[in-house]
C-alpha cells in the first residue's frame, strides 16, 4: 500500500509573516544610522581633541622676577577660559634654558656657539578651553594677557581657528541633514515593509473583525512580533557596528582614543529602542489600515 | 436568560448611500425573535449593503438601526465586536481560512470571541458540528470537503456564540438545487430552534417551496408582505 502523501502546510499564524525580509531591512536602516551616528561620535571628540589642544604662548619678560613670574602665573590661572583637567589650570612655564634647549632639539641649530646671549624668552604655554574656540573670542583674550605686567608679547595660531571652525560646521551640518534624510527614509522603508508584510493577512484580519474579536486581540500578536523584530533587529545591528568598530580600531590604532564608551552604549541602545519604536508605529498603522477597511477596498 | 418581547432588528427611515448614490431611501422594518425573513431584489439592489449596514460594516447617513439591542447610531466602534458576537455572518467573501482544518477554524473563532475554557471549547465545538451534521469532518480541511459541506461549517461558524439572528447573504448561491435545499433545511432547522434568520437570496424555487415573510428591495424603497398581502407585487 502507498503510503498517504504527507504535505506540510504552514499554518499562517495571526501577526506571523515574512519574519526575515522584516528583520532584514530594520537591522539595515539601523545599521546605516548607527554607523552615521558612530562616525558623529568619533567627529566631535576629534573636534573637543583639537579645540582643547589650542595652545596660547605667552612670551614674557627677559627679567621677571620669581615672585612676578607666580603672581602672573596665578593671575593667568584663574582667569575662566583656561583649561581646567582635574580642577588644575593647564599652564606650563618654559624658561629661558628650556626653550632653548627645544629649539636646539627642534632646529638642530645651537645658536650658543655664536651668541653669547640667549635671544630667547620665558614663556607660558596656555591651554585654552574649547568654548573660546573662536577668533573674536581669542583676540580678547590676547588683548587681556597682553595687559599683563611682565607679558611681552602672546601668539596663537589666528588663521587655524577660523578654518577649523568653518570645517567643523560644515561637516556638522551636513551630517544632520543626511541623517535626518536617513532617518525618514528608514521610517517610510520599515513603514512599508510591515504594511507589505501585513497585506498577506488583511482577509485573517477581517474574518476575525466579522466574528467579533475585539480590536486588542487583533492588534496584540502584530504589535507583539513587531516589539521583537525591532528588538532583534536593533541587537544585531548594534552587534555588527561593534564588530566594525573594533576592527577599526584594529586596523587604525588612533581611531581608539576618539571612542567614548558610554556614548557608544548609548548609541547602541537608542538603535534597540528605535528599532522597537519603528516596528511598533509601523505595525500599528498598517493593522489600523486594515481594521478600517471595507471590503471592496481590502479587494 | 430574559425573553423579551422587542424585536431583533429594528430599522427605522433608513437611507444608505453609496458613494454618493442613493440606494435605500427611507426603509422601515422589524423582525422578531425567530422569524424567518427573506431579503430579495435585483443585483445592485442594496440587500448587500443592507446586511451590512445591519452588521455595522456599512455606515449609513439617515435614520435608525438597532440590532440585537445594540442602537448602531449609538455604538461606539470599541463596541461593535460584542454586538457582532450576537449576530452569525454568513456570506460569499466570508471564507474559512484554508490554511487550517475545520475544528482550528472553529477553535480560532472561539479564541477571537474570547472562549478561554479548553472543555467548554471543545464541548461547543462538537455541538456546533452536530449540529450542522459534519460531527466527524473536524479534522479535514477546508478543501476536502465539498461545497455544500464547507457552507455547513460557514453555519456552524456562525452559530457558535449562540446568536440572536443570522444575516445570510446569497447562502446556496453557489450550490446545485439538491444541496441547496439541504442547507435551505438547515436554516430552517435553526430557526426552528429558536434563532431568526434574514437571508438575502435570488433562489425563487425555494421562496416558493418555503414561503415566509418576504422584505423586497425596488427602486430605492422596501416593500414588506407582511403589509402587500397581495403576492403578485412580490
Amino acid at each position: 500500500m502507498n503510503k498517504p502523501l504527507k504535505i506540510k502546510k504552514r499554518k499562517k499564524k495571526l501577526g506571523s509573516y515574512p519574519y526575515l525580509t522584516v528583520v532584514f531591512s530594520i537591522t539595515l536602516s539601523l545599521f546605516v544610522i548607527g554607523l552615521f551616528a558612530l562616525v558623529f561620535l568619533h567627529g566631535k571628540k576629534l573636534s573637543t581633541v583639537i579645540r582643547e589642544n589650542l595652545e596660547l604662548h605667552v612670551y614674557l619678560d627677559k627679567n621677571l622676577s620669581p615672585d612676578m613670574m607666580d603672581s602672573l602665573q596665578n593671575a593667568i590661572s584663574s582667569k575662566p577660559f583656561v583649561l581646567k583637567k582635574k580642577g588644575k589650570a593647564q599652564i606650563e612655564y618654559i624658561s629661558q634654558k628650556e626653550a632653548a634647549k627645544r629649539f636646539i632639539k627642534e632646529t638642530g641649530e645651537d645658536f650658543s656657539a655664536v651668541l653669547t646671549e640667549n635671544p630667547l624668552r620665558p614663556s607660558l604655554v596656555v591651554k585654552i578651553s574649547s568654548k573660546y574656540f573662536e577668533e573674536t573670542k581669542m583676540k580678547k583674550i590676547s588683548g587681556e594677557i597682553k595687559s599683563m605686567t611682565g607679558v611681552f608679547e602672546v601668539d596663537y595660531p589666528v588663521n587655524l581657528i577660523d578654518t577649523i571652525n568653518r570645517n567643523i560646521k560644515i561637516i556638522a551640518l551636513i551630517m544632520l541633514s543626511f541623517s535626518l534624510i536617513l532617518l525618514f527614509a528608514t521610517y517610510l522603508l520599515i513603514n512599508n515593509t510591515i504594511k507589505l508584510a501585513l497585506y498577506s493577512q488583511r482577509f485573517l484580519i477581517r474574518s476575525m473583525q466579522l466574528v467579533g474579536a475585539k480590536r486588542s486581540f487583533i492588534q496584540g500578536p502584530f504589535l507583539l512580533h513587531a516589539t521583537f523584530q525591532g528588538f532583534f533587529s536593533g541587537i544585531i545591528a548594534a552587534g555588527l557596528l561593534f564588530l566594525l568598530q573594533q576592527y577599526a580600531y584594529r586596523e587604525i590604532p588612533e581611531l581608539s582614543q576618539l571612542g567614548e564608551t558610554k556614548n557608544i552604549a548609548i548609541v547602541f541602545g537608542a538603535l534597540i529602542a528605535a528599532g522597537i519604536f519603528i516596528g511598533l508605529i509601523s505595525s500599528f498603522r498598517a493593522v489600523n489600515k486594515y481594521l478600517k477597511m471595507s471590503l471592496d477596498e481590502l479587494y | 436568560m430574559t425573553f423579551s418581547s422587542e424585536p431583533v432588528v429594528s430599522v427605522k427611515d433608513l437611507s444608505i448611500y453609496q458613494e454618493d448614490r442613493l440606494i435605500l431611501d427611507n426603509i422601515s422594518f422589524e423582525i422578531s425573535k425567530g422569524e424567518f425573513v427573506y431579503l430579495i431584489g435585483r443585483t445592485g439592489s442594496g440587500k448587500s449593503s443592507l446586511l451590512k449596514s445591519l452588521y455595522a460594516d456599512l455606515p449609513f447617513e439617515k435614520g435608525s438601526i438597532n440590532v440585537a439591542g445594540y442602537d448602531l447610531t449609538k455604538t461606539k466602534r470599541a463596541k461593535i465586536p460584542y454586538l457582532r458576537r450576537k449576530i452569525g455572518i454568513i456570506f460569499q467573501d466570508f471564507q474559512l481560512l484554508h490554511d487550517r482544518n475545520i475544528s482550528d477554524n472553529l477553535l480560532f473563532v472561539m479564541k477571537a470571541t474570547g472562549w478561554k475554557d479548553n472543555a467548554a471549547m471543545k464541548a461547543r465545538l462538537s455541538e456546533v458540528l452536530m449540529r450542522v451534521g459534519l460531527g466527524a469532518a473536524s479534522f479535514k480541511l477546508p478543501h476536502q470537503l465539498s461545497g455544500g459541506e464547507q457552507q455547513r461549517i460557514v453555519i456552524a461558524r456562525a452559530l457558535i456564540n449562540e446568536p440572536l439572528i443570522l444575516f445570510a447573504d446569497e447562502p446556496t448561491g453557489n450550490l446545485d438545487p439538491e444541496v441547496a435545499e439541504e442547507i435551505f433545511n438547515l436554516f430552517k432547522e435553526i430557526n426552528n430552534s429558536g434563532t431568526a434568520v434574514l437571508m438575502a437570496t435570488h433562489n425563487y424555487e425555494l421562496i416558493n417551496k418555503f414561503p415566509n415573510r418576504i422584505l423586497k428591495i425596488k427602486d430605492r424603497v422596501l416593500l414588506d408582505s407582511k403589509d402587500n398581502l397581495e403576492s403578485n407585487s412580490f
